[in-house]
Parts: C-alpha cells; sequence; structure tokens
C-alpha cells in the first residue's frame, strides 16, 4: 500500500514537472526549438522581450532570445530563427504592434528584389524604419479629436448660438408645411384624376358594349352574302358594259354605213319625197275618212237577205 | 476563543458601586476580547514553533508524507480536473459572447490564460480543496483529540505534531501547486475546446492570445499561489483541528471553523499576493 502510495505521487509529481515545463515553454517560445541566433539593435522603449515572435513577411519564424539593454540608448536583441528558415541577406528588422493589447513583434522585411543569399547564424540584421506605434496611433486619434473638438465649437458658434440652427427648423417646418399642402393638392388631383379615369372607363365600357351589341346585329355571314353579290354585280356590269361597248361599236357602224350608203334606208333618212307623198296620202285619208263619215252609204251598202 | 472567563479576576462586579458597573462590564469585556486574541495569536505561534521542531525528526514524518501526498494530492485529481476545465470552458465562452463586434477573437485566449493562470486556478483549486482535504484533516485530528490519541502519543513521547500535522504541511505545500499546474492546464484545454468547437474563434486565434504578452513569472505566480494556499490549508484546518474541543459537536464545529477560516485566509492571501506581486507581473 504504501508502495503503491508512492508511485502514484511520484507519477503525478512527474506528469505535473513536465506539464509546467512543456506549457511554460510552448507559452514563451512555441515549442522547444532552439533555431540560430541573428542579431540586431534597436532604440531603447521598444517594449521588447523575451519570447516575443519574429515574423519574415508575415510568418513566424522564430522567437526574440534575448534582450539586453545598452547604456548608450540601444538595446541588443538576440533572434532565434527556426533552423528551416533563411533570412534573406539585406532583410531589414522594425519593431511592429500585433493587434491592440500593446504586444509586439520584430518583423523582418525582406530586400526588394529577393536575393538569393542568406543571413548566417550571428550575423547581424541592420534595422529599418521604426513602426508607428500604440503611442503615435494614440497621439494620431489626439490631434485628431482636438481638430474635431475645435470645428464642433465652431459649429457651436456659427450655427448654435448665429441662430442658423433656429433659422434651419424654422426652414425646415415651412417645408413640411408646404409639403402638407403639396400633398393635399396632389390628393385633390389624384381624387380628379381618380374621378376621370372611372368615367373614361365607364365610356370604355358602353363603348365596348356598344361594339358588342353591333357585332351581334352585323351577321357577318350576310355581309359575305352580300359582298359576294356585289362582286357577282360588279362583273356582271362589268360584262354588260363590254357588251354595250360591243353594241356601240356596231351600231357606230351601221349609223356610218347608213349616213354614207344609197340604200333605201339611207333614202328613207335623207329624201323628203316619202315625207311629202305621206303628207298627201295622210291628207287625201282624212278627206276620205271625212266623206266617209259623211256618207257611209256610198261606201257601205249592206243588205242582209 | 472569544468570551472564556479570565481566572485572573477576582473581584465581581457587582461589589463596583452602581455608577461604575456598567462602565468596569464595558471594559473588562474589551480586555477579555483582546486577551482572548492574543491568546489565539500565542497559541498558533507555540503551534508554528511545534512544527519547525518537528521537522527536525523527519523519521516520524517522511513515511506519513507520502500517505498525506496521495490523500492530498492524487485523490483530489478528479475533483480539480473538473472543476478547472468546467471554469476553463465557461470563461471563454462568457468571454466570447461578452466581446462586441469589432474586437479581436485572440482576446478570448489572452483573456482565458489570465484568468486561469493567474487567478482562478490556484484561488478555485485551493478553495475545493478546503473543503475537501482541509476538512477532512480537521476532523482526523480532531477526533484523535477527542478520542485522546493524541494525549496517547505525547504519552508514548511520540512527537504528535511531528507525526500528525508536518506531513500534512508538506503534503499540501507540495501537492498545492501540483494541482494547480494540472487545473492550470486542464483549464486552458477547456478553454481551447471550447472556444474552438462551440464558437467561431479558430486555433490560430486562440493560440496567439494565450500567447501573448505570456511571461513566465505568470507561471511562478500561480504556483507561488498554490503553494501558500496549500500552507493555509493545512496550518489551519490542522490547528483548528489540533485543538478541537470534545465530543463529536466540537469536532463538527471545529471543521466548520476551519473550512471558514481557511475559505476567509485564502481569500485575503489571493488579495494580498495580488496586490504585492501583480505588478511584477506587468510585460
Amino acid at each position: 500500500m504504501k508502495r503503491r502510495d508512492e508511485v502514484t505521487v511520484g507519477i503525478l509529481i512527474t506528469v505535473s514537472v513536465i506539464v509546467l515545463i512543456l506549457g511554460t515553454l510552448w507559452l514563451a517560445r512555441g515549442g522547444l526549438r532552439s533555431g540560430y541566433p541573428l542579431y540586431t539593435r534597436f532604440v531603447w522603449g521598444q517594449n521588447l522581450k523575451q519570447g516575443q515572435p519574429v515574423l519574415l513577411a508575415g510568418v513566424n519564424v522564430g522567437y526574440v532570445g534575448d534582450v539586453t539593454l545598452r547604456r548608450d540608448g540601444y538595446l541588443d536583441v538576440m533572434l532565434r530563427i527556426d533552423d528551416q528558415y533563411s533570412i534573406p541577406k539585406g532583410s531589414n528588422a522594425v519593431v511592429k504592434p500585433i493587434g491592440i493589447f500593446g504586444d509586439v513583434a520584430v518583423a523582418l522585411t525582406p530586400p526588394v528584389p529577393l536575393t538569393s543569399a542568406s543571413y548566417a547564424s550571428g550575423d547581424t540584421v541592420p534595422p529599418g524604419p521604426p513602426a508607428a506605434d500604440f503611442n503615435q496611433i494614440l497621439t494620431r486619434m489626439d490631434t485628431i479629436g482636438q481638430t474635431i473638438s475645435v470645428l464642433t465649437r465652431s459649429l457651436q458658434t456659427q450655427v448654435v448660438e448665429a441662430g442658423t440652427l433656429k433659422d434651419m427648423h424654422k426652414i425646415i417646418l415651412s417645408a413640411a408645411a408646404l409639403s402638407a399642402q403639396l400633398q393635399e393638392v396632389a390628393t385633390q388631383q389624384n381624387r380628379n384624376i381618380t374621378s376621370t379615369l372611372e368615367s373614361f372607363r365607364n365610356t370604355a365600357g358602353h363603348f365596348d358594349s356598344t361594339m358588342v351589341r353591333v357585332a351581334g346585329v352585323v351577321d357577318s355571314a350576310k355581309i359575305a352574302a352580300t359582298l359576294s353579290n356585289v362582286r357577282e354585280t360588279s362583273q356582271n356590269l362589268s360584262r354588260i358594259s363590254s357588251q354595250l361597248d360591243t353594241t356601240t361599236t356596231q351600231l357606230r357602224t351601221f349609223v356610218t354605213k347608213m349616213e354614207s350608203g344609197n340604200g333605201s334606208l339611207q333614202k328613207l333618212m335623207t329624201d323628203t319625197s316619202l315625207y311629202n307623198n305621206s303628207v298627201h296620202l295622210l291628207a287625201q285619208l282624212d278627206s276620205l275618212v271625212a266623206d266617209f263619215k259623211k256618207n257611209p252609204k256610198k261606201y257601205i251598202n249592206l243588205r242582209i237577205f | 476563543m472569544t468570551g472564556r472567563p479570565s481566572q485572573s479576576i477576582t473581584r465581581e462586579t457587582q461589589t463596583y458601586p452602581v455608577v461604575q458597573r456598567t462602565s468596569i462590564r464595558f471594559f473588562r469585556r474589551v480586555t477579555r476580547y483582546w486577551i482572548s486574541v492574543f491568546r489565539d495569536v500565542g497559541q498558533r505561534t507555540y503551534f508554528l514553533r511545534d512544527i519547525a521542531r518537528g521537522f527536525g525528526d523527519p523519521a516520524t514524518y517522511v513515511p506519513e508524507t507520502i500517505r498525506q501526498m496521495k490523500n492530498i494530492g492524487v485523490d483530489s485529481v478528479p475533483l480539480t480536473v473538473i472543476v478547472a476545465a468546467f471554469i476553463g470552458g465557461v470563461i471563454a465562452l462568457q468571454t466570447r459572447y461578452q466581446l462586441f463586434a469589432g474586437v479581436e477573437l485572440s482576446i478570448i485566449g489572452l483573456a482565458s490564460r489570465l484568468m486561469v493562470v493567474l487567478e482562478l486556478g490556484p484561488l478555485l483549486t485551493g478553495l475545493v480543496l478546503t473543503g475537501r482535504v482541509g476538512g477532512r484533516m480537521t476532523a482526523e485530528i480532531g477526533t484523535m483529540r477527542v478520542t485522546e490519541q493524541i494525549d496517547a502519543l505525547e504519552t508514548l513521547a511520540y512527537d504528535p505534531v511531528a507525526f500528525l500535522i508536518v506531513p500534512r504541511l508538506l503534503a499540501a505545500i507540495v501537492m498545492l501547486p501540483t494541482l494547480v499546474i494540472l487545473a492550470d492546464a486542464t483549464g486552458l484545454c477547456s478553454a481551447y475546446i471550447v472556444s474552438v468547437h462551440f464558437t467561431d474563434v479558430s486555433p490560430q486565434d486562440f493560440i496567439t492570445g494565450l500567447r501573448l504578452g505570456f511571461g513566465t513569472f505568470q507561471v511562478v505566480y500561480s504556483l507561488l499561489k498554490g503553494t501558500m494556499f496549500g500552507a493555509a490549508i493545512a496550518l489551519v484546518c490542522a490547528y483548528e483541528g489540533y485543538i478541537s474541543e470534545a465530543g463529536a459537536e466540537g469536532v463538527g464545529r471545529s471543521t466548520a471553523r476551519a473550512v471558514v477560516i481557511t475559505s476567509v485566509t485564502i481569500l485575503v492571501l489571493d488579495a494580498l499576493t495580488a496586490g504585492v506581486l501583480a505588478p511584477f507581473l506587468q510585460t
């Protein structure tokens, strides 16, 4: 029992110590990696400390191995770079903030164009131009805030105290009243348009019904038959006209022949002796009739038995 | 301990003139209170002296220490892990859902680490073990007191403090930090799992926040708290059991008082530690 207690206690303590060491190393350095050292130098006040990440073009390639404070205003910083990464020669190092919580990282910026040579272990990476830190950003924001404050005060003076705001308020009220009037006019016009449309709709309805009624009265079959008759009549008229033309031609020929010829008919038409004879005949016939009337027995002698 | 009649008082209050009795009664009550306070301090000082003397007898306490380490440490692992896992998960969830839009999600890893490692890991482990280990310690020693087993040890020229108190103190001092390590690791793992699998936090965000601004002193701070809480549990609970009054009721009262005093002591120590050491936590 005692031996078992010792074993369990030993296991617990060993596990705890391992968890403690590995966990601390992982949190502080990202693991048990050792890497090769590079050196750089920054001015004081960079908020650098051991374990902060080293970034190459945004990729975590190592961590800050050591920070030594110099008396001449600089920090000697040892960077531990993972063995799998090589830093292009000509890269420079800057301290840049990460996020909004004040933590920083050492950012290595490769040269442009990229060189094939790399820094060897123990080389010194030149520092680049410092990036804006959080305090500088805050200072800038503070300046902007002051400017906004001045603008606000000017607005207060020009707009509020000078009465512009009241004028604007009145304008807005007038605009609101005008808008209400326009709204009323629009409502009235809308009402008129609605009634007009209603009348038009009624007229159109009547027209539609009339058209329907006309369509009911006019029988399309009758119209077709009428049209057919008209067409037939037209054809007959055409034929008659043709026949009349022929007849006219024949009659003209006949008249020409009659006028130019020496026949009986021409003489009948042009010779007056027939007329004279006929007049004489009629005169004789008249005297005969008169005589007959006067003396019928002269001419009629009727005897029965 | 207050209200115990002092045997040095010889003249009754009623024997004084009526106009003096009220003031005499008041001053005697105040005097008795302060005497009891100083007496308690003296008793605890003697107790500490006995403990220090008990360290000189390793043959007595070393074998018992292993057993106490098992009782205090190994047997408390499940409870500690469960509490830490829930605390880590709840911290991650609460932090995530209290964030307003636009805040970096890596703050969840940062907040989880700071709360678990610096505060809740050691504190909750100490409070939980106060109930489980401290209460048991007081009850065990108190029962031995009321059944006169401690008197028997003294009769046999066996140092009861070296046999009963020192092993528990050593075990608590060693095992509390051990449990705090497990609690911290479990809490952070739980926070990671909850954040990544039950919220929209990506693993990279959480790990970035987890490692943001980390300093090894934060771990030392956590372990220091664990050590102090372990010592507080062992000292207070063992003492309350050691001076336990006769009877089961006395043991129960001692146990309850031990848990209360230890809990308050842990909270006070936590505040003092933060007040003294927090400036060193600044990165």
